[in-house]
């Protein structure tokens, strides 16, 4: 019995020892660390991406060659599950420094741990767009609250096959003025056995969700789009209920691809329009499936863009929806080497760097630093459309919470097709009451 | 007196070595299992995203839960899966009772079967996502067979066939494997001689299962069940989320899958709470029926 006692008392010490060395190593390690060259951790959501993160490896290195006492170890995560993900970097303060990050109520959900960079970069403050500065302040302010440094100018449009509009017997250069004409043009591409219109749902479904997001655009004005952010604007709404009734005729008329709740947007719709098929798609300005995408896909010359299908009696027929920023980089409030991580996210969001991102993904960004080449007419177009008359992205105001299930409830009304349109505006509403 | 109060105060140096053998699982059992559902209880009466102090609010999460859509679909969700649990049962028993009489190639099956559990709800989620899908190999292989509107048929897209779909590849399909295995070795407990009588007095293979093969493996089955709901309540997130992300509507939404989409993609981690207490209740039930069956049979 002796003997089992002494094994166990022996065991107890060895563990005790074991924890006390581990915690000085521990000590040590972070001792070491404040004396060598510091490491900055960095998330991204888009570092997976092959042209992306080929800039991002980019810009790093550049940003190492210039900071030679800066390390940065930057992470690839998952896009599907980030925010999850940061929340629980931010809720253990893990060894977490700088994060690429939307501009959504996801990122502002959570925002108790971005670093306020206000002071910082007082200097530059006039180098980023207004409506950029006001997408990453927290109070929609230009000058105050700026917790994420944008690095994208996000805004979502039509674009369209020119080439298979005009085989559909279509003027190609001829935008759809309105509903009418719109459904016109894909009722003749649908004559002519072309998909009139490719989304893309399987998951999230962002085929519906992106239109969505356009004809609201003209159907709201950028006050009544904020009004989603505090339940001011009701998606019981009427202008709700017809943007509702017109994606519900695009499925009704057999406007959409049969197999739109089967493939996802990214990158499977986004590819089969690539490849040629479809008339039109609700695409992006900036980073992926925008004009660059497209451009070089099916050529530049055979691309058209315009910023929304018109609503009937729509009260802001021309606006392009522009999310300010869709994309930034933002420092954890917690972060040991704020200074360093400050700099890089500075860095990363101007001057060299952010021209190596925006030649490599096409993405705009708006920081004045940049110059953008706007020899490219497709381009000019769609800057044209995001510095003209723009309203807010209804998504950068909903509650985050009531997303996934608003997503769910658009699959049952759309594609399930098995609630009536009543039905879902309520169950709409009643997500977005419940997460307010 | 005071003397017989400290001897029987005193611990035998027995008891001492018991509690130093049990301390280290016991502290693991505060941190990481009573701490956590005591905290959870206390964290369902806030208002709380995971960051910052949670503010108390009394039982307003109880009451915005028992108005809530999702938790009365989940609870709806949750009986269709419990249906589906019999036949979960049934088929594994059934096939490890064929398994057992020594097919040909046993091993081969035996191996094949088991595979859905080495590969998890995760991987099997995204699998049957791309295989049930519009543009998956069964609609391909259906097209080619001349079926020409096959890409219509989407399982997962409409709300009864999604559900059953889950709770088919989930609570059946799924279990099948560990199903078989766990009632071979139960059945190699019964003694032969029992088949040998009944063969004498000429009963087939029906009767051979149904009056020998489950009386004498009847604890196996119960806790074979017992574990099925427990997988049901609690262990289904990962498939739910990969397969169909608890849609169309709230058609595969379960309390588990909620307390999770509540938690993480709402930051309501106070909400959430209370949707766990709940899960909590259920699954506090299961463990009870488990303990109990475990007692009745250690009694026998």
């Amino acid at each position: 019995m002796n003997k089992i006692r002494n094994t166990i008392g022996v065991l107890l010490l060895c563990l005790l020892i074991a924890t006390s060395a581990g915690s000085l190593f521990a000590q040590g390690q972070s001792a070491t660390k404040d004396e060598g060259p510091i490491t900055l951790t960095v998330w991204n959501f888009k570092y997976a991406e092959e042209i992306a993160g080929k800039a991002f490896q980019e810009m790093d290195k550049l940003f190492m060659e210039q900071n030679p006492g800066i390390i940065i170890d930057h992470q690839a995560q998952p896009e599907s599950n980030y925010y999850q993900l940061l929340l629980s970097a931010f809720s253990a303060e893990s060894d977490l420094d700088v994060f690429l990050t939307h501009t959504d109520q996801r990122a502002w959900g959570i925002a108790e741990s971005f670093h306020v960079f206000d002071d910082e970069i007082s200097d530059v403050m006039g180098n980023y767009a207004e409506s950029a500065l006001k997408a990453c302040s927290e109070t929609n302010s230009a000058d105050s609250d700026i917790k994420i440094l944008p690095l994208t100018a996000q805004g979502l449009g039509i674009y369209y096959n020119k080439a298979n509009l005009a085989k559909a017997g279509l003027d190609p250069e001829a935008v759809p003025s309105d509903w009418d004409d719109f459904l016109a043009a894909c009722e003749a591409l649908k004559q002519a056995g072309i998909t009139p219109i490719m989304f893309g749902n399987q998951g999230s479904p962002f085929g519906i969700d992106f239109t969505y997001r356009v004809i609201l655009g003209t159907l709201f004005s950028g006050d009544e789009i904020d009004g989603f952010a505090d339940g001011t604007t009701k998606f019981t709404s009427d202008e709700f209920v017809q943007a509702t009734g017109m994606i519900k005729e695009l499925y009704d008329r057999g406007y959409v691809n049969v197999t739109n709740g089967s493939i996802p947007y990214f990158m499977d719709a986004i590819n089969e329009f690539k490849n040629g098929n479809g008339g039109f798609f609700p695409g992006l300005t900036s980073d992926i499936a925008h004009w660059k995408d497209f451009g070089e896909a099916l050529g530049y010359e055979n691309i058209g863009y315009f910023p929304a299908p018109v609503a009937d009696n729509a009260a802001y027929p021309e606006n392009q929806v522009n999310q300010g920023a869709g994309i930034g980089f933002a420092v954890t409030e917690y972060s040991a080497h704020r200074e360093a991580a400050v700099k890089y996210a500075k860095f990363m969001t101007s001057g060299e760097a952010g021209k190596i991102f925006m030649d490599a993904t096409g993405a705009i960004v708006p920081n004045s630093t940049i110059e953008v080449d706007a020899s490219n007419p497709m381009l000019s177009e769609v800057l044209a459309h995001m510095n003209g008359a723009t309203v807010p992205d209804i998504l950068n105001r909903v509650p985050g919470g009531m997303i996934q299930d608003f997503y769910n409830f658009m699959n049952l009304y759309f594609i399930a097709d098995e609630i009536s349109q009543d039905e879902y505006i309520k169950r709409v509403q009643n997500i977005y009451e419940s997460n307010l | 007196m005071q003397n017989r109060m400290s001897k029987k105060l005193r611990m035998s140096q027995d008891a001492k070595d018991g509690w130093i053998l049990l301390a280290p699982l016991l502290v693991l059992t505060i941190v990481f299992l009573l701490y956590p559902v005591v905290s959870n209880f206390y964290y369902s009466l806030t208002k709380w995203k995971g960051l910052g102090e949670p503010q108390f609010i009394g039982l307003e999460n109880y009451v915005k839960m028992f108005g809530d859509d999702r938790f009365y679909s989940s609870l709806k969700n949750l009986f269709v899966l419990v249906l589906y649990i019999p036949l979960g049962v049934f088929v594994p028993l059934l096939i490890a009772s064929v398994l057992r009489g020594g097919m040909k190639g046993w091993k081969i099956y035996r191996a094949l079967l088991y595979l859905p559990n080495i590969l998890g709800p995760v991987i099997l989620g995204t699998i049957f996502a791309v295989m049930l899908s519009q543009v998956g190999p069964i609609t391909e292989l259906l097209t080619r067979l001349g079926f020409e509107h096959a890409s219509r048929f989407y399982l997962l897209g409409k709300s009864t066939s999604a559900i059953n779909t889950l709770s088919f590849l989930f609570v059946v399909w799924m279990r099948v494997g560990f199903g078989c295995i766990y009632f071979l070795a139960a059945m190699s407990t019964i003694d032969a001689s029992l088949y040998d009588a009944a063969k004498i007095d000429g009963t087939n293979a029906w009767q051979d299962f149904i009056h020998i093969t489950i009386p004498g493996i009847k604890f196996s089955i119960q806790f074979f069940t017992v574990l099925a709901f427990i997988e049901v309540f609690a262990r289904m997130y990962g498939m739910i989320f990969t397969l169909t992300g608890g849609g169309p509507g709230y058609a595969t939404y379960t309390l588990e899958f909620g307390v999770y989409m509540l938690s993480f993609s709402a930051y309501q981690k106070g909400y959430a709470s209370a949707w766990a207490v709940i899960l909590f209740f259920f699954c506090a039930i299961i463990a009870l029926v488990q303990i109990r069956l475990i007692k009745k049979e250690e009694l026998s």
